[in-house]
């Protein structure tokens, strides 16, 4: 059969196939949509719809005066949180306002009660703008149910705002005045307090990309509409239509309470998606076979060869290097190597673990049968990986690799030093590296404008003088950007630690972000260490030591860090303002497992106030990381200044995930509502937990399915 | 909001490019895969082959949902498996002709346990199939298969004997076929990859 016959044959084949297994399903579900404030919803009002377990989802919905756009995540299949910044416009028109603007961020709570079944619809309650300033503070109870595959009916009760239209009582007494104060606590008094009033919707689904909404909102925008005459609300009905673009992007267009035009866009992440299925790019070198067991092959004379230690480590390294991994030393005897090595591309730990003994086994004589492979973070043994090389061969072509390979893996700890006879990698000590590349750096929530950027180009250099000791530096230079542009002068009361940062940001032009000399050392098996010294961060300078205890196969690590630093000039040079402290913290860790960790810092923050951080972050195998952290200090609400204490969520979002391929760039955001100086902390590099935890226990289990790829 | 920071995103990238002789620590790369992500455009390029095969036998390759076709090289045998390797560097491993697994593909079918041509050709039977991947986390999970196997019905009359491998799972359906020869060996075939990836033919 010729290939031409083959093609015509298959294609008429592939073309059967395709129509009787390959027709769309009929989706039986319909996609749960978001609403204006940026939760599952209708158009103005929530539903009882949740996202997809871990989806991020961003909305950006406009109508009239009102602006508003929020980040959600559906931390749990069925518990959400949203943050939301929101914009009125004409504040002032009617009323005086210091504020032609009102700018206002709020924060949500959803908790999914049941979940729908065939008979029975989903009940969700939520709390929306629980620790804000309550301008948008409200709770509902909803009820939805999908009838058929096009039509899901929504009903819900709503109090707060969503109870301030066509209110039916207040079932639980009135609501308590709402004390605002400085925002950032939350108001329990209020809850289901006051009136209460029904509110009601449907989506129909018109195709797979076209969605109709319509509902009755149960919001008098009593503020916005009747107050300050910001819009004319003339009637509680709200119609709109979606489109659905892709799997990530839904637009809609509305008519809201008889007057305004609207305009949303919401963006969905999924970290459990990734749109290649799966990381691309070339496949692994094949285990290479042995010749049988007792001929003359699997000698050891090879051992007399003095140069052969050498000789074999840069063979290796011309296998590796593909893949981004840099022998850092090998050890040899006649039946053990020892390799360690530092990743620097791939963003899988057991896929930099896989490739590195496919390379053993292709290069190493037929005695050596044991591999130890050592991960290297910073100069830093982090721990030994032993695989049987016969495994390896025996395995490469099993159902089930990855399992059978993980339960006869070892994994365990290791000391910092090196083996006796190691020899170290090529070049890699002493050994210059510098970067030049664009930044840009944003300043959200500024009421005067939420959003400042400069964009520039940052010089980085890093000189590796021995494993684990490092001067590394970073300049930067602005070439356009407003950051300058704030005016805002700190009120605050405590030490300004923190709160003169426009004016580091406008003085700094150019600016030494750091420049450090860091010691990074193993004093014992399960106990990291590291000293940093110099311009540590773009506001402090001065000296950083810690100290990690962490088990390979346990869940939990203890670390201690105490600093001394003096603040910095605001042209972030090299002198030093008179502002000295000692800083410093006690931290836990824990992993609770299914990717949920907490972090709990106890100590000494910048302002000198004592108190404890404590964080809680959810974490995917593949590197997504979305979290949350809050400070309570001895420093009185008050004193604090507005939003009473420090929080923020933090996003981590890799490459990797993004664009298929292996890379460890990841991006990272730092949402803080305000920055303020109680709670402060150090911003310095190189924090041990995150390059240890990598390395360790479940995380790398979990990617384990990659050790083959 | 969101537009000026696109703007002011989409600026730089344009304008500055990144250099250096360490690792890339490009701020930008997550912005523009984020990017990437979210319109669809700028499909992922795979690297060039870190492995090179000699010239020897070949078997052609078409994965249709991929538009792929092309004649793969024969990179290494190991007792019945046979690792072929595609021009992009992607793997496929076969064992006496049946699929064991991919590489490079996206959705990768990571290892399998399959039926031989023997056990195929001992129509009629029923076998199972297990199925092992990555999840978009990269965390692996199986598919468990109950298969039976009939001879097709053939319009004309052939020297092969084709086979349908009729397979059921709680997700749903494949139906791998397969063309022996005289000697159980497997001369052409249509078989199920993955979820992203679906059918791979094959032919020598």
């Amino acid at each position: 059969m010729t290939a031409s016959h083959f093609q015509t044959s298959m294609a008429a084949m592939i073309l059967a196939l395709a129509s009787a297994l390959m027709t769309a399903p009929v989706t039986a579900e319909m996609r749960p949509t978001l609403n204006f404030g940026g939760t599952s919803g209708l158009i103005d009002m929530p539903s009882a719809d949740q996202q997809g377990d871990g989806v991020l989802s961003v909305t950006s919905a406009h109508f009239g005066p009102i602006s508003r756009t929020t980040l959600s995540f559906q931390i749990t299949p069925r518990l959400s949180g949203s943050f939301r910044y929101t914009a009125i416009r004409n504040w002032d028109d009617v009323l005086a306002s210091p504020l032609a603007t009102n700018y206002d961020r709020s924060f949500d709570l959803r908790y999914q009660l049941l979940q729908e079944t065939r008979f029975r619809p989903a009940i969700t309650v939520g709390f929306q703008d629980i620790i804000g300033t309550g301008l948008m503070s409200g709770e509902y109870i909803v009820l939805t149910k999908q009838l058929g595959t096009r039509l899901k009916v929504t009903g819900g009760l709503g109090w707060g705002r969503l109870g301030s239209f066509g209110a039916i009582g207040a079932p639980f007494g009135p609501r308590p005045p709402a004390e605002v104060g400085l925002g950032g606590r939350p108001r329990l008094g209020q809850w289901f307090m006051g009136d209460a009033a029904p509110f009601a919707g449907v989506e129909y689904q018109l195709s797979d990309k076209l969605g109709l909404k319509a509902e009755y909102s149960s919001d008098a925008y009593t503020l916005e509409s009747a107050s300050r005459q910001t819009f004319d609300l003339k009637s509680p009905f709200n119609f709109g239509v979606e489109y659905q673009f892709n799997k990530s992007i839904r637009v809609g267009a509305y008519y809201l309470y008889g007057s305004e035009f609207g305009l949303s866009a919401q963006l969905i992440l999924d970290p459990k998606r990734r749109r290649t299925g799966g990381i691309t790019g070339p496949g692994p070198v094949p285990v290479a076979g042995r010749p049988a067991r007792g001929s003359a092959a699997w000698s050891q004379d090879w051992m007399q060869d003095s140069g052969a230690t050498t000789a074999l480590r840069d063979r290796l390294q011309s296998r590796l290097t593909a893949d981004g991994i840099v022998v850092e030393a090998i050890t040899l005897t006649g039946t053990t190597a020892q390799l360690r090595i530092r990743n620097g591309q791939l963003d899988n730990g057991p896929q930099a673990i896989g490739r590195t003994a496919r390379a053993m086994a292709a290069v190493l004589p037929p005695s050596v049968e044991m591999f130890e492979i050592v991960p290297v973070s910073n100069g830093v043994a982090m721990l030994r990986i032993s695989v049987q090389r016969s495994d390896l061969e025996q395995l490469e072509f099993a159902g089930g690799q990855d399992a059978l390979m993980l339960q006869r893996t070892e994994i365990s700890a290791i000391s910092g030093a090196l083996p006796p006879g190691a020899v170290m990698g090529a070049g890699l000590y002493p050994r210059f590296t510098w970067n030049l590349g664009p930044y840009l750096k944003t300043s959200l929530f500024d009421p005067s404008n939420p959003l400042r950027a400069d964009l520039g180009v940052r010089a980085t250099a890093r000189y590796d003088i021995a494993p684990g000791l490092v001067i590394a530096g970073s300049i930067s230079k602005k070439l356009i950007g407003n950051l300058s542009s704030s005016d805002r002068v700190s009120n605050s009361i405590l030490p300004r630690v923190r709160s003169d940062a426009n004016i580091y940001d406008a003085k700094g032009d150019p600016s030494l972000d750091s420049l450090t000399l860091a010691w990074y050392e193993k004093p014992a098996a399960n106990l990291y260490s590291r000293v940093t010294l110099g311009y540590l961060e773009q506001m402090y300078g001065g000296v950083s030591t810690e100290l990690l205890w962490k088990r390979v196969d346990r869940p939990y690590a203890i670390g201690v860090e105490v600093n001394y630093v003096k603040q910095r000039d605001f042209d972030q040079l090299l002198d030093f303002q008179d502002y000295a402290v000692f800083t410093g913290h006690v931290s836990g860790y824990y992993s609770f497992g299914s990717g949920f960790e907490a972090q709990l810092d106890v100590g000494r923050y910048l302002a000198g106030d004592l108190g404890a951080t404590v964080s809680i972050d959810r974490t995917f195998a593949n590197g997504w990381k979305v979290g949350a952290f809050a400070t309570l200090t001895d420093v009185p609400f008050e004193d604090f200044g507005e939003g009473s204490f420090d929080k923020g969520i933090r996003i981590q979002i890799p490459l990797a995930w993004a664009n298929g391929r292996a890379s460890r760039v990841n991006s990272n955001s730092l949402i803080r509502p305000l920055l303020r100086d109680g709670g402060a902390r150090l911003n310095v590099d190189g924090r041990l937990y995150e390059s240890v935890r990598e390395y360790h226990g479940k995380q790398l289990s979990e990617e384990w399915g990659r050790f083959w790829r | 909001m969101s537009a000026r920071l696109t703007a002011v995103v989409l600026a730089s990238t344009l304008a500055l490019v990144g250099c250096g002789n360490g690792p890339a620590k490009d701020a930008f790369k997550p912005l523009q895969a984020v990017a990437m992500r979210l319109t669809g455009m700028g499909a992922a390029a795979v690297k060039a082959p870190a492995v090179k095969a000699g010239s020897g036998p070949a078997l052609t390759l078409a994965v249709p949902t991929m538009g792929r076709q092309e004649k793969l090289r024969l990179l290494d045998r190991d007792g019945d498996v046979a690792v072929w390797l595609g021009s992009d560097g992607s793997q496929y491993f076969l064992r006496s002709g049946v699929l064991i697994g991919t590489r490079g593909l996206g959705a990768d079918l990571m290892s399998a346990t399959v039926p031989s041509p023997a056990d195929l050709a001992r129509t009629p039977a029923e076998h199972l199939r297990a199925h092992h991947y990555l999840n978009g986390t990269d965390t692996s999970f199986v598919r468990n298969y109950r298969c039976t196997v009939a001879p097709a019905v053939e319009e004309k009359p052939s020297a092969a004997y084709h086979l349908i491998e009729t397979c059921d799972s709680d997700v749903g359906r494949i139906e791998n076929q397969y063309w022996l020869s005289r000697d159980l060996h497997v001369i052409k075939s249509l078989q199920w990859v993955s979820q992203g990836v679906g059918y791979a033919a094959f032919l020598e």
